[in-house]
């Protein structure tokens, strides 16, 4: 069958909506797969309104998604992409429901460990699905006891790379990232040692090579690479405390095993600071680590730069945020207040630095204007700062998926 | 004040400027006057309030320097009450109890007061904003969060500009669980409460509600809330609560441990606001100090070694 059939097909389907199905080996798959191959996304993510929706379409995709795949042969490379594109989709439909998308998954059905277990495995299938290595890790019990290294070098010697797999990767990689899930891309191919500092055992889950094999179809992306950067920090629990924003409390802890990631991730950084894509955020979160190990000023040289590269007004907002955290710790009030006004320009109302702010008004009996700052603040507007610290680029999803979907075209 | 005693006082500075007051038929009549400071005052011996106090029993020290009063009355002020509950009072199952605990709160105030309530998980929220007292308070569900936003919602509760006509009562419900929500600081809170005109009082949901709950049948048979274990106890809390309980130390306010039912919850609200209603406003004009900076209050009853005052402890004058 090829694309033009399955178009035809799919448009004779389109008056009929996809029935949801209760049942995990009744989940509607090869209407949906043949819908979003005929770009009607919305017909074929129909089916998916609740967790327990992601988990049946997971079910289908394991154990019937790769004969849909090879059900045309003339269209093979097409169904591929298709296949591990509606995969992603599934597994990135919980931000997009954060994100006031019409998806919303009931997410408090599944604990935090489930869902991140369940965006690794389907995105794992659509890896596996999309380099022809069907199927490589059909369980996460594989995933786990081994099979990475092969996966890899599999995946170099795979099928030739699509136009549309750089997409599907920088997707797939910040799917995992924004979803707070970072630590599952594992990026090393060494499980990190020495993590029983004052979080307690912090067994690093084993994960899926998503890196590794990104890179090794789509060499030197700089946003994979930035990606994989944030993936090291994310494995030091400590430096990503998610609302400490000043230098960590222990004095040695820049000796101790639980800097090892930070220190690997400020180089990976530093090394991304003169590619213009990712500049700004590498610089931010360069900046954010010397910051962290008690680094004020050179925090700032970095911070400073990172707001001067960057257009991006999430990325300035936190890089002046930071920068009012270190004038504050060296009490200088009057720049500290210069600092997060500068950071609410970026970003009106967030959270972080409303509170920031009005803490140091309240301390100059400023408290008419500290009391109307909190008061901005209160509601849904984004803080860019506290996604900052578990999946910053969760935010280019969005235009991400729609690249991927131009490119299915 | 010893924990010996059982004591507790309350003290709350309603007004660094704005009001003076003189009595007229036996009814305060407050008007303007730039430079009072009014001053809240609990005055207990034992568990009980103390009444009946005058001019003559308080002595008063702005920055170690006596001042001279010009007034003593129990509180007339309509207050603002704030209810700041943890998203784990609230959340989920707990939702019925927190809401039956709000609407007995909402029925205790008097009929200038007004009630609002804050909800704290991974991000503060005013659920029900400044309603007037007897209303009926909707307020629907909120997601439990292992991230609490505490710091914030309490910088949020505490930070409110000064109204001379009113007096504002802020109660911290919480579990005490480590804020990890909060890009301010704990130790942001006792500047930030010094500087704030309310009291704050917290009320601390235990971890373990099995053991607290027999520890409090123990106590009081059950009948909650009495059972304030932990009561004027603010230097056994763990270091992690420390700046929560300072916060409320430095507006006069002070930390209670609670017991598991909604009526034991209702009921420490009750003795919490009953206690606040029958604290005094004494008020004077500083004199022999500076206006301006930091000033550390002092209050004492010179009558009766007995009683147990406490004192926020001070404003800034500007």
């Amino acid at each position: 069958m090829n694309r033009l059939v399955i178009v035809g097909l799919s448009a004779a389907l389109s008056t009929a909506s996809i029935p949801r199905q209760a049942a995990s080996r009744e989940f509607p798959l090869g209407a949906c797969l043949t819908a979003y191959a005929a770009h009607d996304y919305e017909r074929a993510l129909q089916p998916i309104a609740t967790a327990a929706d992601i988990e049946h379409a997971y079910d289908a995709l394991a154990t019937t998604g790769t004969a849909w795949i090879h059900a045309d042969p003339s269209d093979l490379p097409h169904r591929r992409l298709v296949a591990a594109s509606f995969s992603l989709e599934v597994a990135g439909l919980r931000q997009l429901a954060t994100s006031g998308e019409k998806h919303a998954i009931a997410e408090v059905m599944v604990d935090l460990d489930r869902r991140g277990r369940l965006a690794q495995l389907l995105v794992a299938w659509g890896a596996a699905a999309l380099t022809a290595q069907s199927p490589i890790f059909p369980t996460y019990a594989k995933i786990m006891t081994g099979g990475r290294v092969t996966a890899v070098k599999a995946a170099r010697a795979s099928v030739p790379v699509q136009p549309a797999e750089r997409e599907w990767f920088r997707a797939a990689a910040v799917t995992l990232e924004g979803g707070g899930w970072s630590t599952l891309l594992d990026v090393s191919h060494e499980q990190p040692t020495g993590l029983t500092g004052v979080m307690g055992n912090m067994a690093t889950p084993p994960a899926f090579p998503l890196l590794p094999l990104a890179l090794a179809r789509v060499p030197n992306d700089p946003l994979l690479l930035l990606v994989g950067a944030n993936a090291e920090l994310q494995h030091d629990t400590l430096m990503m405390l998610p609302t400490a924003t000043g230098p960590l409390p222990m004095k040695d802890y820049v000796r101790s095993p639980r800097s090892t990631w930070s220190e690997a991730a400020l180089k990976h950084y530093k090394a991304l600071a003169n590619t213009p894509e990712v500049s700004g955020e590498a610089l931010l979160y360069a900046g954010f680590i010397e910051v962290r190990l008690g680094h004020s000023a050179n925090g700032r040289r970095d911070l400073a730069e990172a707001d001067r590269l960057t257009k991006d007004p999430q990325v300035q907002y936190v890089s002046r945020l930071l920068t009012g955290t270190t004038w504050q710790l060296e009490h200088r009030p009057d720049e500290a207040e210069r600092s997060y006004r500068g950071a609410l320009e970026a970003v009106p109302h967030a959270r972080s630095a409303s509170s920031l702010l009005a803490a140091l008004l309240t301390n100059t009996n400023r408290m008419a204007e500290a009391s109307s700052i909190l008061d901005g603040a209160q509601g849904p507007a984004q803080d860019p700062w506290m996604k900052f610290g578990t999946g910053f680029d969760g935010r280019f999803l969005p235009e991400l998926m729609a690249a991927l979907r131009a490119g299915l075209r | 004040m010893t924990p010996a005693t059982g004591v507790a006082a309350l003290v709350t500075l309603a007004a660094a400027t704005g009001i003076a007051f003189q009595q007229a038929a036996g009814v305060p009549v407050f008007r303007a006057r730039a430079d009072a400071v009014l001053v809240g005052v609990s005055v207990r011996q034992g568990d009980k309030p103390v009444a009946g106090l005058t001019v003559a029993d308080f002595e008063v020290k702005d920055n170690e320097v006596t001042q001279t009063l010009d007034f003593v009355s129990i509180e007339p002020l309509p207050v603002d009450v704030s209810i700041v509950l943890d998203a784990s009072f609230y959340a989920g199952a707990a939702a019925p109890r927190a809401l039956l605990v709000i609407h007995d709160i909402a029925g205790m105030l008097r009929p200038d007061d007004r009630i609002r309530i804050i909800v704290f998980g991974n991000t503060v929220t005013t659920r029900v904003p400044y309603a007037p007292a007897g209303a009926i308070v909707h307020a629907n569900e909120v997601a439990a969060s292992g991230f609490r936003a505490k710091n914030e919602a309490v910088q949020f509760a505490l930070t409110r500009p000064r109204d001379p006509e009113r007096r504002q009562l802020v109660v911290v419900f919480t579990d005490g669980t480590r804020d990890l929500g909060s890009p301010l600081p704990s130790d942001a809170l006792p500047s930030i409460a010094s500087h704030s005109d309310a009291a704050m009082h917290v009320v601390l949901g235990p971890h373990d509600w099995a053991s607290q709950q027999a520890l409090a049948n123990a106590i009081d048979g059950g009948t909650g809330f009495a059972a304030f274990v932990a009561r004027r106890a603010a230097t056994n809390f763990s270091p992690e609560l420390r700046p929560l309980t300072d916060a409320a130390m430095a507006t006069g306010g002070l930390v209670y441990q609670a017991t598991e039912t909604a009526a034991s919850l209702s009921r420490g609200f009750q003795q919490v606001f009953d206690d606040y209603l029958k604290s005094y406003l004494i008020a004077y004009v500083p004199t022999g100090v500076p206006r301006a900076g930091w000033h550390d209050l002092a209050v004492r009853v010179r009558t009766s070694k007995d009683y147990s005052v406490n004192v926020r402890r001070g404003y800034f004058g500007g």
